[in-house]
């Protein structure tokens, strides 16, 4: 089942097709978290802040606007982008696991966090998305690496690692994780 | 009166090992403050007793020299 309050009326399984593209791209995911962190912006100014090429630019900011990820909130040129809020929730037997801006935000930083790499190839984006919510309350100061340890069954070091590499994505979405 | 300061493993997992500048910075404060950290005895296992986390960047991190083990 599949669960998306599309406000934009673009359809779930669209957006579900564009929202894989971005858990599987992370200089997409980085794009995306961008203009949600920067935007309204234009294309130019975020191939500037990234340092990507243009080319490749302006194809993700066309593809996310195709799915009704980012819109535009300037009728002239230069455009300018901002994203739609997504969540998605997903259900498959038994498991329920929700895609959010955080999620892809802390995805995006995949390429450069080499912890964030690691901590994906041992225990999936599944493992991320549920590190991320003890990231939000690690944060808060309400649990610690040796909490998150014993709930999450990893080494109390490996927790704090993870933690640690999440926080910044954690603090920045504060109030949509909690 | 006696002041103890005792570190948790996060504070190591912030530094990173001697060759992160952050250490560095750490261990020069810890000098000029003529102050050492004790840890405890829990602090130091789980620093060393993941070969898992030998895998992230910031798990490998030897065991922090000239700190006291407590």
């Amino acid at each position: 089942m599949v669960q998306s309050p599309s406000r934009s009326g673009h359809p779930p399984i669209q957006q579900l097709q564009t929202i894989a593209d971005l858990l599987n791209t992370p200089a997409l995911a980085r794009l995306y978290a961008h203009i949600l962190q920067r935007g309204p912006i234009t294309v130019s100014e975020i191939i500037d802040e990234l340092d990507i090429p243009q080319g490749t630019a302006y194809d993700y900011v066309e593809n996310l606007e195709t799915a009704g990820l980012v819109e535009k909130t300037r009728d002239q040129r230069p455009y300018k982008y901002d994203v739609e809020s997504i969540t998605l929730t997903l259900s498959t037997d038994g498991e329920t696991q929700t895609i959010t801006p955080a999620l892809i935000a802390a995805v995006a930083r995949r390429d450069k966090d080499k912890d964030i790499e690691v901590y994906i190839e041992r225990h999936g984006l599944d493992g991320l998305a549920v590190a991320l919510e003890y990231a939000g309350e690690y944060v808060d100061g309400t649990v610690n690496h040796r909490i998150a340890a014993r709930e999450l069954d990893l080494s109390p070091l490996e927790a704090e690692i993870i933690l640690q590499a999440l926080e910044p994505v954690a603090s920045e979405y504060a109030d949509a994780i909690a | 009166m006696k002041t103890a300061y005792i570190a948790d493993t996060g504070v190591f997992v912030r530094c990173g090992g001697p060759d992160k500048d952050k250490f560095q910075r750490l261990r020069r404060a810890l000098q000029q403050a003529d102050v050492s950290l004790r840890i405890p005895q829990r602090v130091y296992e789980e620093l060393g007793g993941d070969p898992a986390a030998d895998e992230y960047p910031s798990g490998n991190m030897p065991y922090p020299d000239g700190f006291e083990e407590g």
